[in-house]
């Protein structure tokens, strides 16, 4: 009986599941592949050895690489969830989730697009510190979408003539709301200012040093709401209201611009005859960061023919 | 009365945003210290990032961007490093100078 060669695409699967597959804690490639054959006979099966190295070990090389490099970036994104739990902690945490969400993008940029909803659902990798981390994941994550998100023209002043209670309003998809349970932003903004100060000090980043936990100031659970957005190539992170958090959530959903006001106010203990001032306050600094925008035309007319 | 809040509420609104477009349209883009006006508003800046390295991301190639040490460890994590010594990926060692 003879065997049919295997497909490119087989070949792709095989090796993309072998070098996807977690290293073991001495960074070697694991003995035994996911589907439970040695993983030696895997890599024979689509590698030849060379003068120096097996196929096994010529695999490794590639296995190595795509972990060192997703933790490497994923330390990138997320250097003060790092400082909060620890560098073995935040190790064994990366691990965990890419081997959940592995790199399915042609870019690493999205790597850490789940982690904070992966984190949410698994408490025991954060410990005692989980709600802070969850926020500070989101904050972290926030920043890159700050970073590189469209920016659109923002609403002129003519077009803005032309509004009414029923007119719908977009956001520019760099501003990020975020919701928190702590006011984590400053604690991230601070060891973020650490980490550059440590690094700039050393000169060159010492990546292999361990980081114990970062001593960290008390802190109350206290809701926080934050917009990350970007203004001249920088990202901030600017402290919102409740009211102004959620006036900004119903625009971002396509609510009216009167049922945004509406639904802004839901559960306000500012006083009625506040109100006005402070929406014009909000609208007027979301119009000069330029945050207002139009919507796409496609939500405007779903049901309009496509060309 | 509640319609009587809502277009007071829309009253400001408006006047707001078209206060806010029109400081925008008008506004210099940086103030006498060097900051941007629309920086001042902004908020807390976080402390920039390595943006060369970051925008390296998701690309093949690091070489001449910063991005890639050329120490062992530094090749962790970047594709390209060929050429700057760190890296051996056929298993070979680096040829002696000779």
């Amino acid at each position: 009986m003879t065997t049919q060669p295997a497909t490119l695409a087989e070949i792709q699967r095989a090796m993309a599941a072998a070098v996807m597959q977690p290293l073991t804690a001495d960074d070697a490639m694991q003995t035994v592949a996911a589907e439970g054959r040695p993983m030696r006979e895997v890599a024979e099966s689509f590698i030849a050895p060379n003068s120096r190295l097996t196929a096994f070990e010529r695999l490794e090389i590639y296995n190595r690489q795509y972990w060192y490099r997703v933790l490497d970036s994923l330390a990138e994104d997320f250097v003060a969830l790092r400082r909060i739990l620890g560098s073995r902690a935040f190790h064994r945490l990366s691990v965990a989730y890419l081997s959940s969400h592995p790199s399915r993008s042609f870019t690493l940029r999205n790597l850490g697009v789940r982690l904070a909803d992966w984190l949410l659902a698994n408490p025991q990798c954060a410990g005692r510190r989980h709600a802070l981390a969850v926020d500070v994941a989101r904050i972290e994550w926030a920043f890159v979408e700050a970073f590189d998100n469209a920016d659109y023209p923002p609403l002129t002043v003519e077009q803005i003539a032309t509004l009414d209670a029923a007119s719908r309003l977009a956001l520019q998809p760099h501003v990020q709301l975020l919701a928190l349970h702590y006011a984590a932003d400053d604690l991230a903004l601070n060891l973020h200012k650490q980490e550059k100060r440590q690094t700039s000090e050393a000169g060159v980043q010492q990546e292999e040093v361990e980081l114990p936990k970062a001593r960290l100031p008390k802190l109350r659970r206290r809701p926080t709401w934050v917009a990350a957005h970007r203004a001249d190539n920088s990202v901030f992170y600017l402290r919102l209201r409740r009211e102004e958090f959620l006036t900004l959530s119903a625009i971002r959903q396509g609510l009216s611009l009167v049922d945004a006001l509406e639904t802004g106010f839901v559960g306000s203990r500012i006083p009625v005859t506040r109100r006005a001032a402070f929406v014009q306050e909000w609208f007027a600094r979301w119009a000069e960061l330029g945050w207002i925008c139009a919507p796409p035309l496609e939500s405007l007319y779903p049901d309009s023919p496509t060309h | 009365m509640k319609n009587q809040v809502n277009a007071f509420l829309l009253s400001a609104a408006l006047a707001g945003l078209m206060g806010g477009a029109t400081v925008a349209a008008h506004a210099s883009t940086t103030a006498p210290s060097g900051t941007s006006v629309k920086a001042l508003k902004a908020g807390v800046e976080r402390t920039s990032m390595d943006t060369t390295k970051h925008s390296c991301k998701g690309k093949n190639d690091c070489k001449g961007q910063g991005g890639c040490k050329s120490s062992d460890n530094g090749c962790k994590g970047k594709n390209s490093c060929k050429g700057k010594g760190g890296c051996a990926t056929d298993g070979s060692k680096m040829p002696s100078v000779v």
